[in-house]
């Protein structure tokens, strides 16, 4: 059955509660799931890493900061989002001002497509993470299968 | 009354700009203005603009310091909804201006 959300991606990951020293070995790790799954390119993690470097992806919202990492879609085989939740807060640097560090703890790295879809799907992102009662659940919630339902539920 | 054109620009110059793009078409349509829209990233922006005509910028991920002619716009409020009305008070500023 096709559901709305596999219109906008084909699937959602979630990683809870990890401890990472820094993005880059989480971007790494991602990329390396994701390419085993055959989601994106084998050298994902890399230019994912890359592009955060140079176009960081930290925002802040009413409800927290986020990240929503994401690179050229080239490097995307699939749509979907990857959701990661630190136990921990790591440094990142803020989209329209990266001059200045932001702590988040929370990142959804965004694998778009081309076509219009992947417009919808951000704006449905934002959306959720502008809703003060999912913003907490994404903080809140014990586990992957219950922080996925959630997340699909927005999509 | 001729359309604006708007460039709008962020890091991968694709879905981040087209969200901004579409929300500042709907705010100028709002104040009577019709709109176009080219979405570019930061390193594509003085191309684009040579391509004339342009009114404003407005962007996510920022541009580099120099004069443009026309105003520059930090809209990342339109991706994280913190900053709305500060976004459109300088977007009424630039439309008085017209």
């Amino acid at each position: 059955m096709i559901t709305e959300t596999e219109k906008f991606v084909s699937d959602i990951f979630v990683t809870l509660d990890v401890t990472k020293e820094n993005l880059q070995e989480l971007y790494q790790d991602v990329g390396n799931e994701l390419a085993k799954k055959n989601m994106v390119e084998s050298d994902y993690g890399k230019q994912l890493q890359q592009r955060e470097e140079k176009f960081p992806t930290g925002l802040v919202t009413k409800f927290g900061n986020v990240a929503i990492p994401h690179t050229d879609a080239k490097y995307v085989k699939e749509p979907f989002v990857y959701a990661i939740r630190l136990t921990d807060d790591v440094i990142t640097r803020r989209m329209d001002q990266p001059e200045t560090e932001i702590p988040v703890n929370l990142l959804f790295v965004l694998g778009f497509t081309k076509g219009e879809d992947q417009l919808v799907l951000l704006t449905k992102m934002m959306q959720a993470l502008n809703n003060e009662r999912i913003s907490k659940q994404f903080q809140q919630v014990d586990s992957p299968e219950r922080f996925k339902e959630v997340l699909k539920e927005q999509l | 009354m001729k359309a604006l054109k708007i460039l709008s620009v962020c890091g991968s110059g694709t879905v981040t700009s087209s969200m901004v793009a579409n929300k500042v078409k709907d705010m100028l349509k709002e104040r009577g203005y019709s709109s176009t829209t080219v979405e570019s990233n930061p390193n594509g922006v003085e191309n684009n603009l040579d391509a004339g005509g342009f009114d404003l910028i407005v962007f996510t991920s920022p541009l580099k310091k120099k004069d443009y002619g026309i105003p520059v716009i930090n809209a990342i409020a339109l991706i994280t909804g913190m900053g709305e009305e500060e976004f459109e008070e300088e977007l009424d500023a630039f439309v008085a201006n017209l």
